[in-house]
């Protein structure tokens, strides 16, 4: 049997590879899975570019960043098939969720973070914010709000890289003042009163782009039919997921010491999305928190791959060119999408590239098959991104300053 | 709030590699400027004419496992290479490697501080000598074999691929070497295991059928050869018997 070799990071949003693998649905496609965890994104990476796993777990933009040599000569990677939505959360100390004063709308709790964080920095003590890379949504989600919010995230805070599973010790010895992490490693830190979650990434961007299933473009080219029965068993997995029937026993999948090694509980939270804000609170429903199924979630947009670039561009991480944008929306590989679920039942968006954040109420798209209807996929302050015109998104902000 | 468009024409032609973006000064750590001078200072004091001088050459191992940094250290040493550090904290690693201004990283693939340390060398990119990790694409097999044997392995720019080339062989050799003697002690612990549940069982029957030894190992034998079963495995089941029935006496 074929054997796809599948890189992760224990977080709750490598489920359906996992799912796929447990449940017997790669089997049933005729491959098989081996889920290989590792400690950081840079081994994940390393492990996928060098052969030793044929598939990974992988944040868009480090897929992104990877295809297109930006750290070290490019290995071209391909996306065809999105693992999840959103599932990150904005976790800060006790101490600084006190003085950001109750649990307010997104909006509301970015202008007060913003003040505390410029007011901090003129005092000499910058907060001090974890992301999980570099070239991760939780960098470029964060970076959005707080810029957005109206301080300057370079100049006005320290933004750090710790490991998700790290995040809730940083928390607790003070090394950070706050962090953006997936599941359920905000909600770990909430557990051990040392986090309290003040924003979801979802309240950023609705639809946000988040992990995404990474190939080397040459297996996706010598493994085509392989890869197919691979995206198929992941699409399955997805209706498991988000079966209420199915939760717990998927919680407790997760929660083994070879997967997650978290209590069952815990993960069950981004699961049902409903989260703990804090330590005794009682589980409150988050909407959208993560979204690994419904509406096409999975379909790899290509303009999803631009806002990421953009972003990119506008913190220095890229050149802006429109080749640039181009190759990073090459990576995303909605063709192989298509050809590998023509024929079931899962729902085909007949275009690759829509304009992100401009949905606020649900919305019929046309669909090759299946009925398609797109939920909403606002940004916080509402402003759109039109993959055609990137450059005049750019200088909006720009303009905005 | 300003996008950092880079203020150089930056509007190439794409081949797949990218003009990197300047990053801001600010978001550069002290790490990076001490790191030049060291690198300046030797150039100073050392000729790079002699390939095989290794003199100066300052390694630092990350690694989580205590026992597999020393014996790579041990390694590093027998080699003539004496200035080797030993790191594995994870909170601190990037500020103690920034004291430390080390030419090679040696870092376990294992180890969770790489996306930490990745982003600091991402920061150092913006000056002169920055320090990357070490992907030789003229040698592919070697690098392979390094993140085969879980090793990953960060260089100053600039350092001569001959003079990184045997001190990353002779990690990995030591972390195969690591990895095999790691698989020979569980062995050898199993097959420990394994002699004493049959030592139990032989006296069992020993007390049981009033037999000697051999005789007892004998039955063994053959009723594992009759059921198709291991030794080891006859004798689990018969003490686990023991254990649930008992006999009181």
């Amino acid at each position: 049997m074929s054997l796809f070799k599948i890189g992760f990071l224990p977080l709750v949003d490598a489920v359906l590879p996992v799912v796929a693998h447990e449940f017997g649905l790669a089997k049933a496609e005729g491959i098989s899975i081996e889920m290989v965890r590792d400690a950081s994104w840079a081994t994940v990476r390393d492990r996928l570019i060098y052969g030793q796993t044929d598939a990974a777990h992988l944040l868009a933009p480090l897929a992104i960043a990877t295809s297109m040599g930006l750290d070290r000569p490019a290995v071209p990677l391909a996306a065809p098939f999105m693992l999840g939505l959103n599932g990150n959360a904005v976790t800060v100390t006790p101490h600084l969720a006190a003085k950001l004063a109750g649990n307010a709308e997104i909006a509301a709790t970015g202008r007060r973070l913003a003040t505390l964080a410029r007011a901090q920095a003129e005092n000499g003590r910058k907060l001090r914010f974890a992301v999980v890379h570099r070239y991760s949504s939780h960098n470029y989600m964060l970076r959005y709000w707080l810029a957005a919010s109206g301080c300057d995230p370079d100049r006005d805070v320290e933004i750090v890289v710790v490991p998700p599973p790290f995040v809730a010790e940083a928390l607790g010895s003070g090394e950070i003042d706050g962090s953006c992490v997936g599941e359920p490693w905000s909600s770990v830190a909430v557990e051990r009163g040392v986090g309290v979650i003040i924003a979801a990434t979802t309240h950023i961007w609705r639809r946000g782009v988040e992990k995404l299933l990474a190939l080397r473009t040459s297996t996706l080219d010598e493994r085509r039919d392989d890869v197919a029965a691979l995206i198929r068993a992941l699409h399955t997995a997805g209706k498991v997921v988000i079966d209420p029937a199915q939760r717990t026993a998927v919680a407790t999948l997760l929660a083994r010491p070879d997967y997650i090694g978290q209590p069952p509980e815990i993960i069950e939270r981004a699961l049902s999305n409903r989260l703990a804000r804090e330590q005794g609170a009682p589980p409150s429903e988050v909407d959208d928190f993560l979204v690994l199924h419904r509406e096409a979630a999975n379909f790899p947009w290509r303009s999803q791959a631009m806002w990421l670039y953009s972003q990119m561009v506008r913190w220095g991480h890229a050149p802006f060119s429109q080749d640039g944008f181009d190759a990073a929306a090459a990576v995303f590989r909605p063709d192989i999408y298509r050809a590998a679920l023509a024929g079931t039942d899962a729902i085909l968006p007949g275009a690759s590239a829509k304009v992100e954040g401009a949905i606020a109420e649900p919305t019929g798209a046309g669909s090759v098959s299946g009925r398609l209807i797109l939920g909403p996929d606002r940004f916080f302050d509402g402003r759109p991104f039109d993959p055609d015109r990137a450059a005049a998104y750019l200088g909006f902000h720009e303009g905005s300053a | 709030m300003p996008i950092r468009l880079p203020s150089t024409p930056n509007v190439q032609p794409w081949n797949g590699q990218v003009k990197r973006a300047r990053l801001p000064q600010a978001s550069c750590s002290n790490f990076t400027l001490r790191w030049r001078q060291a690198i300046d200072t030797r150039a100073h004091t050392h000729s790079y004419a002699a390939p095989q001088q290794e003199v100066g050459l300052k390694i630092a191992i990350v690694d989580e496992n205590a026992a597999r940094a020393a014996v790579i250290e041990q390694g590093l040493r027998e080699a003539g290479l004496d200035d080797v550090a030993v790191l594995a904290e994870r909170v601190g690693l990037v500020a103690r490697l920034e004291a430390l201004a080390p030419d090679v990283v040696l870092m376990s693939l294992g180890n969770p501080g790489r996306d930490q340390l990745e982003e600091s060398f991402s920061l150092s990119r913006a000056l002169a000598r920055p320090i990357a990790m070490f992907v030789d694409q003229s040698d592919e097999r070697a690098i392979a074999e390094a993140i085969d044997a879980g090793i990953s392995a960060y260089v100053v720019d600039g350092m001569r691929k001959d003079r990184i080339k045997p001190i990353l062989e002779l990690a990995v050799r030591r972390f195969n070497a690591f990895s095999r003697l790691q698989m020979e002690l569980a062995e050898a612990k199993s097959a420990l295991a394994e002699r004493k549940v049959i030592d139990r069982a032989k006296v069992l029957l020993m007390k049981r059928r009033g037999i000697d030894e051999p005789a007892a190992y004998a039955l063994l034998r053959k009723q594992a050869m009759d059921s198709g079963r291991r030794i080891a495995e006859i004798a689990e089941a018969l003490v686990t018997a023991e254990a649930l029935l008992g006999d009181g006496s």
